[in-house]
């Protein structure tokens, strides 16, 4: 086989996963030699995946070195304290997934081990009362925690919402910038060599030719060239994940935006509410053997906060990933690599797992087949965490209203989530694996919020006297109601920071 | 009578350690902890413990200042273990040389190799320059550092230092053959022959390995820890005692891919998957992946694969973002700091 050094990467397809991995790679790869060239065409539309984010996104963008302010101004974004969930659990249920831990560490025993404690005591203090992300969730305040703002606000986890379109945009600018060349064309075919079968150009309309040594697949659910030309396998999760049609609308903003995702639960799925600078994104995910398209279109424009600003966007996916995301010269990043529903916000987070171990894996040659088994072995993991974290939203749940959630209470899960589950209902214990993305905040929020939490704890934490417990305990929830209350709200801290321009829908482009 | 009462079996040190934790973390109104000790502890070398000795103590109250001081200690920069042609190999705490834009130094010294002749990567190592000098520097002055440190005490001392200060905490401490085995909700087996860790029934065996300094405080520690952190109702905590066991075997398989990566000729050709990766990716772009549950850390890693003559074919591509003058100043720079800071230590 050909030995090919990398030195030109091709990036196929723009959107959110196209924009992230060319500002990525530019900023990582151009200095050592390496040149981006991504081509697009404005004639494809883009899913626009995401508009929700989890913490790490900040991490990305500061990698990038991008200024936070400027970013949330051009992409009409908020802050994202966490995400509440309605009607999960059972009917006429919330609670509220924080992105920040909960309560401080006690003896060097977890906080909840001592709130369970409490509870077996008979105080009825939720998990909530000790979240600091909860109580300025619900009190519509934000603030982004400066290193000398203490323990208390130091504990704050934010994420963004955003307009997806606006961010790629956004990365477009700052690619460029860096020197990464954009193609306009649509792509008509991609050759092959036909003796190793690697890819050596996209051909685009009007006879141009494209070569590159790498090429990135971005190009959504289609997979142009992780499918169409590789071949890589689609793994199928349906079973435990049956939600396989969306239908998205934005909608006009009622009053200020509040600082956390909702996602509630439907007949046969659920929906989300995005809150933006200048519109709100909504959508529901839904099970097309349990609800029609129509019906799903009519539920969601029946429960929107104002007016649609956009025609519904029907979307169908299938739940699972590649087989293989790296196959010879050619990497699936974003929706053409798999897709999870967005119950989690984990979408744009994928892609950005994706970028960070392409950059730690960057092969010097088109032969690189101990770091593309590496790259396989890596993001299975993180598909597969993910997946089990999604499964317990759906399996742990009282609902009977629906054939669609007597499947999901009923079903089988996999075992690796079976065994966690059993530990985390005992006694609150939980081990997270190295890359495992969501730690024991999450895994509780979620178990409690549906009625699986803990029902016992650690016999350690019976270490504290009855009265130092609730003594601490006690101070710890007016130590957070009082950091909520100093804080301002989320559009005060827009308003004097990052307020963005507004937007007419008469004349935003589609 | 004690609702539930647990029996640690094995030499002072083992059941010192086990002992003392659980006298300050499982210990409560309504349990017991008997300490039975075989007094038939041969084992002449000292007792090593890796830096996650600091954490330990701090969780329990012990004053490691006090005990170093008492127990004959001596700071431990690297473990050092035996190969199977008979050398030796040093496995340091730290990392070698300081990571630069999020790329670790080894990729640095790789590309540096290329461009020039370097002196050899442990050279590049705060933590073995420390370990190999004449006089080790005293614990204050090695918090300064910015190195990892365990101890190594004296077997004897720190054991019974151990004991007497799980006797403080309420366990009671009896002489091997002395023991109340029947009363037992909970038997602890501190042995080196066990084969594999497990908990069971009424017996958590904990297999104790020694071929590497600070493996059998690892086994230790971490048993007592993880027991303490799921530790369940006795009489029903089966989920507890397969999680327990899991965990315990998970972190074995990691330390037997280190003892066959120092005992076997060609890595590449292991049969352990996890090492094979491990030595696969690392010849193929320098990285070192990590599996869940490691016990040894990147650095240790990196200085066994390096000691077994497995070398990358190639560094990574973000080495080449410093211009060559600017990385080989770097590397000098590096250098003589790391004999300067030495020299200070040495002479302070």
């Amino acid at each position: 086989m050909t030995e090919q050094q990398i030195k030109r990467v091709v990036i196929a397809g723009g959107g959110t996963a196209g924009w992230m991995t060319a500002a990525a790679l530019a900023k990582m790869l151009m200095p050592a030699g390496v040149s981006v060239t991504l081509v697009e065409s404005e004639a494809i539309g883009t899913v626009g995946v995401g508009e929700a984010t989890i913490p790490p996104i900040t991490k990305f963008n500061t990698q990038l070195g991008i200024d936070e302010h400027t970013f949330v101004r051009e992409t009409q974004a908020t802050f994202k304290l966490g995400i509440e969930f309605a009607d999960w659990g059972g009917l006429g249920e919330r609670y509220f997934h924080p992105f920040g831990r909960y309560g401080f560490d006690l003896e060097g025993v977890e906080f909840h081990q001592y709130w369970s404690r409490l509870k077996s005591l008979g105080d009825e203090h939720g998990l909530a009362d000790y979240s600091l992300n909860t109580l300025a969730a619900y009190a519509g305040k934000f603030l982004r925690p400066e290193l000398d703002h203490g323990a208390v606000i130091g504990q704050l986890g934010y994420a963004y919402h955003f307009d997806a379109g606006l961010y790629a945009a956004f990365l477009r600018r700052f690619a460029e910038g860096l020197g990464v060349t954009r193609i306009e064309g649509r792509i008509e075919e991609v050759e092959q060599d036909s003796a190793s079968g690697l890819i050596t150009a996209l051909s685009l309309d009007h006879d141009r030719r494209i070569e590159g040594d790498l090429f990135i697949d971005c190009t959504g659910f289609r997979g142009l060239l992780i499918d169409g030309a590789m071949g890589s396998a689609h793994k199928d999760w349906s079973h435990w994940l049956p939600c396989n049609r969306a239908v998205a609308v934005a909608c006009e903003k009622q009053g200020d935006p509040l600082p956390y995702t909702r996602s509630t639960a439907r007949e046969a799925g659920w929906q989300w509410r995005i809150p933006l600078q200048h519109r709100t994104g909504n959508g529901y995910v839904y099970c097309d053997e349990h609800l029609s398209a129509e019906q799903a279109e009519e539920t969601l424009l029946g429960s929107l906060d104002g007016a649609p600003v956009s025609s519904p966007n029907h979307l169908r996916f299938r739940t699972g990933h590649r087989e293989e995301f790296w196959v010879g010269n050619c990497v699936a990043i974003g929706l053409s690599s798999g897709f999870l529903e967005p119950l989690e916000s984990t979408s744009i987070h994928l892609i950005h797992m994706g970028i960070a171990k392409l950059v730690s894996l960057f092969p010097r040659s088109t032969d690189a087949p101990v770091e593309r088994a590496e790259y396989n072995r890596l993001m299975t993991d993180d598909f597969t965490h993910v997946r089990d974290f999604l499964i317990l939203h759906y399996k742990a749940t009282k609902r009977d209203d629906s054939p669609f959630w007597d499947y999901v209470r009923e079903m089988d899960i996999p075992d690796s989530l079976a065994g966690k589950l059993e530990l985390l209902k005992s006694q609150g214990r939980f081990f997270k694996y190295d890359a495992e993305l969501f730690d024991v905040t999450s895994w509780l929020a979620v178990a409690e919020g549906q009625g699986w939490g803990p029902q016992g704890f650690n016999p350690i934490a019976s270490g504290l006297s009855e009265a130092n417990l609730k003594r601490s305990l006690s101070n710890m929830r007016a130590s957070y109601a009082k950091a909520a209350q100093v804080m301002p709200t989320h559009q005060a801290y827009i308003d004097r920071f990052c307020k963005a321009a507004p937007i007419s829908f008469a004349t935003e482009p589609a | 009578m004690s609702a539930e009462r647990i029996l640690v079996r094995g030499t002072p040190v083992q059941a010192g350690v086990i002992g003392a934790y659980l006298a300050s973390r499982w210990l409560a109104a309504g349990r017991a902890l008997e300490l039975a000790i075989d007094p038939e502890d041969n084992t002449a070398a000292p007792f090593v413990t890796r830096p996650s000795i600091h954490r330990l103590h701090g969780e329990i109250g012990l004053p490691t200042d006090q005990l170093f001081a008492r127990c004959g200690g001596s700071p431990v920069l690297a473990a050092e273990a035996q190969t199977a042609d008979g050398s030796s190999v040093q496995l340091p705490f730290s990392a070698f040389g300081v990571p630069r834009g999020g790329l670790e130094f080894h990729q640095y010294w790789l590309r540096a190799s290329r461009l020039s002749e370097q002196a050899d990567l442990t050279e590049f190592s705060l933590s073995l320059a420390l370990q190999n000098a004449a006089h080790k520097p005293p614990l204050a002055q090695l918090a300064q550092l910015p190195v990892e440190f365990g101890i190594a005490f004296d077997r004897a001392a720190y054991g019974n230092a151990l004991l007497s200060f799980a006797k403080a905490g309420g366990a009671s401490v009896v002489e091997s053959g002395n023991e109340q085995e029947q009363d037992a909700d909970l038997v602890i087996q501190c042995s080196p022959d066990a084969g594999a860790p497990k908990w069971h029934g009424q017996e958590l065996t904990i297999a104790l390995e020694s071929d590497i300094p600070g493996l059998e405080w690892h086994h230790l520690s971490s048993a007592a820890r993880r027991f303490a952190s799921l530790a369940a109702p006795l009489s029903n905590c089966a989920p507890e005692q397969a999680e327990w066991t899991r965990l315990a075997v998970a972190e074995n398989e990691r330390v037997a891919d280190m003892r066959e990566l120092l005992s076997i000729n060609d890595p590449l050709a292991s049969s352990r998957p996890a090492l094979q990766r491990k030595a696969e990716v690392f010849v193929a772009c320098g990285r070192i992946p990590t599996e869940d549950y490691e016990v040894f850390t990147p650095p240790e890693w990196l200085a066994a694969l390096w000691a077994r003559g497995v070398r990358p074919r190639r560094s990574d591509r973000m080495a080449e973002r410093l211009p060559d003058a600017q990385l080989l100043d770097w590397l000098d720079q590096l250098r003589g700091q790391i004999a300067s800071l030495t020299r200070q230590v040495q002479a302070a």
